[in-house]
């Protein structure tokens, strides 16, 4: 358990609903090959067997329901479901599927960007393109503290 | 047109791509179309083990009648944890054939208008094909469970939308099952073919969408029978009881036995989620055919042209049914309009029609039961409806059954 894994969810299609597909391209640049950086319309199963194996799994989402301009992380405990019926899992039964299909439960954080608008288009609202550069940071940050090296801002500006 | 949905974003390229071949008037390289056979077939297998062993397993293992907190994949982990691992497993195969097609699992770019974009390279055919045999065995292990669950809903079976209906699909020249391309096929609820041969860029000659005011969902028909009468069903089921037979050793023999289990033309939805499994047989039995043709590594993919014309549609089975696009373009090549039709509103008129049968046969008295409410699930999950394309909702959706009396007033009401 030696790598960590950015797993940035939501639809492009839908505004704000994108902004952590942003934060997954700007942050591509600037990690090494020790950390993953994945863009996924939804959580979905499988993400469990890809999650199981690393140090560090940092959900990135975007919701409605933050502060204006804000960014909150949240530390992810496994945590199973009691509801089924939609194509809809959450970063802690990610976590919690990991645990129960390969007893292992990474360390895992959700960034969550603040959205004001879900619309149709690929616009984004002024509040959440504020919040990105902030998202960026914050995962660096915790990149960094679990021990993962990134790539010097100079190379990365160039990428 | 990926974008739309997380889930089946390849069929949506696939379909969109064959209207784009359509506007650009090409015949497609045949390795472009082989790789586009292997990609639609990986997407199958991904999408139905999704809904098999993820969201409907729960329901065949723990029962109908089980706490809701329990019946989920979690729930299955309890019991059968094997079973939780076959699906992610069969899951996690198609999804990563997709990845090395298309360089990325959920939204690939790789299938364009005129083929695909960069060829299959041997180092992945050869991973892929490796990955088959086993890939099998977990199939037909999940096979003989599902045989061994099945037994235990014998009274489920009965009221669990099953009726006579109209099935849709497409079919290859010789009748077998088909994905990627076919003439569109009609059968009655006996078998007996309604209307075969049938070419999509007709369809608005036979298919017609309804607008209700109670839906987000349009409610597909067949227009020769008229509104509701020409309500027909697609997906698993509908192929197999068009299809003459699958084309695959392995596919046709369970696909034999389920005839002789439920009959050449099976009415119940329940066993859409057999039909899934014989389905994702051969669809990996078919793959390892495509993957050992040598022409699948030609590094000729694509065929460019510009618009050659300013109508096209395209036509594929997406894993929960027919899926069709429809554009018309300017003559810059700008899309001007556009309409698709979606497998899950072509179930629609079923789907209400099974909770209508389910209500009929579980609702006894003033109150809506947990095992009532469960079914009602249980039978929509049957069809497999994915409402990121097919409706025009934004948000969550809830589920919220309310029972009215013969007076209209509200006699209980349960959401979940």
């Amino acid at each position: 358990m030696t790598d960590a894994l950015v797993i940035a969810y939501g639809n492009p299609l839908r505004g704000d609903d994108g902004a952590a597909w942003i934060v997954a391209d700007q942050l591509s640049s600037m990690v090494r090959d020790s950390v993953h950086v994945l863009r996924v319309h939804q959580l979905s199963p499988e993400l469990a067997d890809l999650a199981h194996d690393k140090k560090l799994v940092i959900f990135v989402d975007a919701s409605a329901d933050e502060q204006a301009d804000g960014v909150r992380c949240t530390p992810v405990a496994a945590k199973p479901r009691t509801a089924s019926f939609w194509h809809h899992i959450d970063p802690e039964e990610i976590l919690a599927l990991s645990l129960a299909l390969y007893a292992k439960s990474p360390q895992g954080f959700l960034i969550t960007l603040c959205g004001e608008q879900f619309n149709h288009g690929f616009a984004l609202s002024p509040s959440i393109e504020n919040a990105i550069p902030k998202a960026v940071t914050e995962i660096r940050t915790l990149l960094t503290s679990n021990g993962f090296l990134l790539r010097s801002e100079v190379s990365a500006s160039r990428i | 047109m990926a974008r739309i949905c997380g889930i089946c974003p390849v069929s949506h390229l696939i379909t969109s791509a064959k209207a784009c071949d359509a506007l650009l008037a090409v015949r497609i390289p045949p390795a472009a179309e082989k790789l586009r056979r292997l990609i639609t077939l990986a997407q199958v297998v991904q999408s139905h083990a999704l809904s098999l062993f993820h969201l409907s397993s729960p329901d065949l293992l723990l029962g109908m009648d089980a706490d809701p907190t329990k019946s989920n994949l979690f729930g299955v982990l309890e019991v059968e944890p094997q079973l939780a691992r076959n699906g992610i497993a069969l899951r996690k195969f198609g999804q990563q054939i997709i990845e090395r097609l298309g360089g990325k699992r959920i939204h690939p770019a790789w299938v364009v208008p005129g083929g695909v974009s960069d060829p299959l390279s041997q180092q992945d055919r050869d991973a892929i094909l490796a990955e088959t045999p086993e890939t099998l065995k977990i199939t037909q292990r999940s096979m003989q469970w599902l045989k061994s669950v099945v037994e235990k809903f014998a009274n489920d079976v009965d009221s669990f939308g099953s009726f006579p209906s109209l099935f849709m699909g497409i079919v290859k020249e010789n009748g077998n099952l088909a994905f990627y391309d076919g003439k569109l096929c009609f059968v009655d609820a006996t078998g007996a073919t309604v209307a075969d041969g049938l070419e999509a860029d007709n369809y608005q000659k036979f298919l017609g969408e309804k607008v209700e005011p109670w839906s987000y969902l349009k409610s597909a028909y067949y227009i020769p029978k008229g509104f509701p009468d020409g309500m027909y069903r697609v997906g698993p089921l509908a192929r197999l009881n068009i299809a003459q037979s699958c084309g695959t050793p392995l596919a046709d023999a369970e696909l034999q036995a389920f005839r002789r289990a439920y009959g050449m033309t099976t009415l119940s939805s329940f066993h859409y989620h057999h039909a899934r499994l014989i389905e994702i047989l051969y669809c990996i039995e078919r793959m390892e055919e495509l993957l050992n043709d040598s022409e699948i590594l030609s590094t000729h993919v694509r065929a460019i042209a510009k618009p050659n014309a300013l109508e096209g549609i395209g036509i594929a089975e997406a894993p929960r049914g027919t899926l069709l696009h429809h554009y018309k373009i300017d003559e810059q090549g700008l899309i001007r309009w556009a309409n698709l039709i979606i497998a899950t509103g072509q179930n629609n008129l079923a789907m209400n029609k099974s909770v209508l049968q389910v209500a009929q046969q579980y609702i006894h008295g003033e109150k809506i039961t947990h095992g009532m409410l469960n079914r009602v699930e249980a039978v929509i999950r049957a069809y497999d409806p994915c409402l990121s394309c097919s409706t025009h909702a934004t948000g969550q959706m809830a589920l919220k059954v309310q029972l009215i009396g013969a007076d209209g007033s509200v006699l209980d009401e349960v959401a979940r």
